[in-house]
């Protein structure tokens, strides 16, 4: 960022609304992307982000204009993604996901289904790594940075989703 | 191929990778109705501090066992 951005952000941490929205209308789009990812619903994303753009200017003067503001912003909508997860487990009896994207109708129907179940019943923390590491394929360090974790904390809920799918299908009689 | 690779190819096939997309409407007014709107105090919250103020007011030993809360 340059020092045109750097103004922008210090203005932003006063409180200044016309900044707030530069802001927004500059990384609206890529937290929107990155909400989507772990929402996996297109009505929800948009709900998050709003709740993380209210949260972020909520939160403005504990931001330190020095840093990026994508990696903070992208931090704080992880967060709102997180408990939208959560929302909607408790409210929907272990449902986590929403998903609006169509699955492949190529795969084993018996066995997408089983997977999807097996899923969903993934506490939201486990959820939230394994759709960012095993179906969006982003870079263990991205999903560090996101949640604020060190990357072996990342890893180390990646390898716990995995083993717990592994052990939801074999009690509902499918191998992986 | 390993056990994480395997599970990765599964799920991706009941949840496909999300592809680049965009909001369908501007989210600017809902943001700015929204930081702005809760910024003001509710009549819930006024009353919850004219509440808190009078208690103190009427027992003021009780600001010792507040602090001690707090």
């Amino acid at each position: 960022m340059g020092h045109h951005d750097d103004d922008l952000l210090a203005q932003f941490v006063h409180g200044d609304e016309g900044a707030f929205e530069s802001l927004f209308r500059e990384f609206e789009a890529e937290v929107y992307r990155w909400i989507r990812r772990i929402v996996r619903d297109a009505s929800a994303a948009e709900d998050v982000l709003v709740e993380s753009f209210w949260r972020a200017y909520r939160g403005r003067a504990r931001f330190d204009p020095s840093r990026s503001f994508g990696a903070w912003m992208r931090r704080i909508a992880t967060n709102a993604a997180l408990d939208h997860l959560r929302a909607v487990r408790r409210h929907a009896g272990g449902r986590g996901l929403g998903e609006d994207t169509p699955a492949q109708p190529d795969a084993d129907p018996e066995l997408r289904e089983a997977i999807t179940i097996a899923f969903r019943r993934l506490p939201p923390r486990l959820q939230i790594v394994a759709v960012l590491a095993l179906i969006e394929d982003q870079p263990y360090g991205e999903i560090a940075e996101a949640l604020d974790l060190p990357v072996g904390t990342v890893k180390s809920r990646v390898f716990r989703a995995t083993r717990a799918l592994e052990k939801e299908l074999g009690r509902m009689g499918f191998r992986p | 191929m390993t056990d994480e690779e395997r599970l990765a190819r599964l799920l991706r096939s009941a949840f496909p990778p999300t592809t680049a997309s965009v909001p369908t409407r501007d989210l600017w007014p809902a943001i700015e109705g929204h930081s702005w709107t809760r910024d003001e105090w509710s009549w819930i919250d006024l009353g919850v501090a004219a509440a808190a103020a009078l208690a103190l007011a009427m027992f003021p030993s009780a600001l010792w066992l507040l602090a001690y809360h707090l």
